[in-house]
């Protein structure tokens, strides 16, 4: 019983003295979240800090534009409406556009509402014009063209309404519209309950993302410290000295367990204090500490079980490296680390199931997004914990084979 | 005592078995050097006997137990030196020490007189703060051998203890394994250095290609080659008599102008060597006669040419 606190002891002075390691499992995250949380603040939603700015010129002036000005205003949440103070011509507004003062642009004819009451030959929609910068997304595009085809239709009723005010009188044309029981109704449906964000924030999305990175990241330092081992001849004289292969592998378990609860205090934590104080958003990480230990060590399982079975399918520290990074990459890429699955097509949002880092992240999520409590990690939990057993399962009988 | 019968090891794709038949008998308190070219199966031997590579087939006994049912207790009789540097080069000599005395099962009452015994022998006092990586190969080599004399195994297998490093360092570690074989303890010793088994060893045994080629006392093993009788004539090298001695008798042409014969049967040798230098007359200059020493043995058992 003395030999798996003596290799405890010693896995944690190797650790220890393994500055780059240490670096590569503390620092590097820690650089990330902060550069993520801060520069992609507001970019996961329409209506964050970071709003969208349109310029719209309205030529005309007249009642029906004005309407199509305050609808649209109106329509677009997040939208900041810079209404030139001069008159300007369409030229003058790509010119805008060109030099990035805003990325939309609208500009409404002096004929326009001349065209939509009175010449109905030439439709309205065609006199106005929307100009916009390449790299606009094409959501926010749609979501203009969208409000802008409503704001229409909208100001054509309202002409129609206003119309047929002058014949007969005896109501309100804007009123009856306003009263119109038209209006969708709009709620988020959260597994659970509760009322949170659905759509993740920067910081929400970077703190939990890198966070789940660096913990699969420990495949580089442990399994660094299995390969050479076995390369020197330790594992021999291990193995001579009746060390079993669990072991071997068990002792490491308790060490990069700690590190990844480690890693976990210390991200939350820059989420939570350090990225607002640099003027970032902070993380709400919610009450439910044991839900997050919970997913923690869900992940903290499957990172160090993948990292026993690269190091046991490795022969030398830099197939390792290669093999265990280039993988952890992929996963993270699929698996919504560096993409948001949320802004991902339907195809890769599917294919994002099957990294183990996404299971970690919609664990994450319940507790710092959703607001759920630990018993919604559970599932996720088991996925995490089920692939690190096998994984560690694998290692096993791969050490056994090598070593044998 | 370690008896070793009939063991056959083969690696996987490896066009020939790395041991082929072994046979092996170590007395207790013997110290054995095992001789062998590279690729001979002297290491792949040493870690089967202790269970560390699975053979395809033979028994192993050890003190009376048996390998395969008791690999633990057989294993634990063992102290092993492996070729490698076995230890944690990051890690200074102390933490090094108490890491591999404590995996021994040393009682931690017992863990430091026993730290201090090895660091004794191994004359490591000095660098007991010092990582085990940082150190001199031979400060390695010494710290290789301390870890393998934890807990004082009745029986040590030492892999080429000695092999790249210093003089020095080297006599060093032969004079310490003189004293832990001085103290009782049994030792396989396995080295390129013919000299070294020479001056070591009570006992010797010589692997070939997976074979033993030969084995038993130096004297036996020894006298198992042929007796050499070196002739050198007094005519020109290109004197074709001096083939015509050397395949009538079963020797070779060595030098410009001599032959070497070997021989057993000495009476039968000499009174043809004298019919054939009648019948060539062929004037001798000088006689040399005399045993093989064990480098020669070596090569004569198992080659002058490159292996594998």
């Amino acid at each position: 019983m003395q030999q798996l606190p003596a290799l405890i002891r010693k896995e944690i002075i190797l650790l220890t003295r393994d500055w780059q390691g240490l670096l590569l499992l503390f620092v590097m995250p820690v650089v990330f979240i902060l550069i993520m949380s801060l520069a992609m603040q507001g970019a996961y939603e329409l209506g964050g800090e970071r709003s969208e700015r349109v310029a719209i010129v309205d030529e005309d002036d007249s009642y029906a534009s004005r309407q199509l000005v305050s609808g649209l205003a109106g329509r677009l949440q997040g939208v900041e409406v810079l209404v030139p103070e001069a008159s300007m011509t369409p030229a003058a507004l790509r010119e805008g556009i060109r030099d990035g003062h805003y990325r939309i642009a609208i500009y409404i004819p002096d004929s326009f509402e001349d065209a939509l009451l009175r010449e109905r030959s030439a439709p309205a929609s065609r006199e106005v014009a929307i100009y916009h910068a390449p790299e606009l997304p094409a959501p926010v595009r749609e979501l203009f063209t969208a409000s802008l085809e409503g704001g229409l239709v909208q100001a054509v009723l309202l002409a129609e309404l206003e119309g047929a005010r002058a014949l007969w009188g005896g109501f309100d044309a804007q009123q009856l519209l306003d009263d119109l029981p038209v209006t969708a109704s709009l709620e988020p449906v959260y597994r659970g309950g509760g009322e949170a964000h659905a759509v993740p924030n920067a910081v929400q999305q970077s703190v939990p993302a890198w966070l789940v990175f660096a913990m699969f990241f420990v495949v580089v330092p442990l399994s660094a410290s299995l390969l050479v081992e076995r390369g020197q001849g330790a594992a021999w004289r291990l193995r001579h000295l009746n060390v079993s292969p669990g072991v071997v592998l068990g002792a490491r378990f308790p060490v990069y367990y700690g590190v990844n609860l480690l890693q976990l205090v210390l991200m939350l934590g820059v989420g939570v204090v350090l990225v607002p104080w640099l003027g970032g958003e902070r993380l709400d990480t919610g009450d439910d500490l044991l839900g997050l230990w919970l997913i923690g060590s869900g992940t903290s399982i499957a990172a160090i079980g993948f990292a026993m079975l690269v190091a046991s399918l490795a022969r030398t520290v830099i197939q390792a490296t290669l093999i265990g990074g280039v993988m952890v990459l992929i996963m993270a890429a699929v698996g919504g680390v560096m993409v948001p699955k949320a802004v991902m097509p339907p195809g890769m949002q599917e294919l994002a199931h099957v990294s183990p880092m996404s299971w970690a992240l919609e664990g994450f999520w319940d507790m710092v997004l959703r607001y759920q409590d630990w018993r919604a990690v559970i599932p996720e939990m088991g996925m995490l914990a089920a692939f690190g057993v096998l994984c560690w399962s694998g290692a096993a009988l791969l050490y056994n084979r090598h070593m044998g | 005592m370690i008896e070793v019968r009939g063991v056959v090891k083969h690696h996987r794709g490896a066009p020939l078995p790395a041991l082929d038949g072994i046979d092996l008998t170590v007395p207790e308190g013997a110290l054995v050097g095992l001789l062998g070219p590279n690729g001979a199966g002297k290491s792949t031997l040493l870690l089967t006997l202790m269970g560390l590579v699975e053979r395809d087939r033979g028994v192993v006994e050890v003190d009376g137990l048996d390998l395969d049912r008791y690999p633990r207790a057989v294993r634990a009789r063992f102290g092993l030196v492996p070729q490698k540097p076995a230890f944690y080069p990051p890690m200074t000599v102390r933490e090094n020490l108490q890491l591999f005395a404590a995996l021994r099962g040393i009682r931690r009452s017992r863990r430091g007189q026993d730290i201090q015994r090895v660091v004794e022998v191994a004359d490591l006092s000095g660098w007991m703060g010092r990582r085990a990586g940082t150190l001199s190969g031979g400060a390695q080599c010494r710290l290789n051998l301390a870890i393998g004399l934890l807990g004082r195994p009745p029986i040590l297998a030492l892999d080429e203890p000695t092999a790249g490093i210093d003089p020095q360092s080297r006599r060093f570690i032969l004079q310490a394994v003189k004293e832990i074989r001085d103290e009782g303890t049994t030792i396989l010793f396995t080295s390129h250095y013919l000299e070294e088994i020479a001056s070591l060893c009570t006992r010797v045994a010589v692997l070939d290609q997976g074979r033993m080629v030969a084995s038993g006392s130096i004297d036996e093993v020894t006298a198992l080659q042929p007796t050499v009788i070196s002739l050198r004539f007094g005519v020109g090298p290109g004197d074709p008599r001096i083939d015509e001695v050397a395949e009538a008798l079963g020797g070779r042409r060595v030098m410009e102008s001599g032959v070497e014969i070997p021989f057993r049967d000495p009476g039968h040798t000499l009174v043809a060597l004298g019919q054939v230098l009648a019948r060539l007359e062929l004037p001798l200059c000088a006689v040399r006669y005399g045993s093989r020493d064990l480098e020669e043995l070596f090569f004569h058992l198992t080659g002058r040419g490159l292996h594998r």
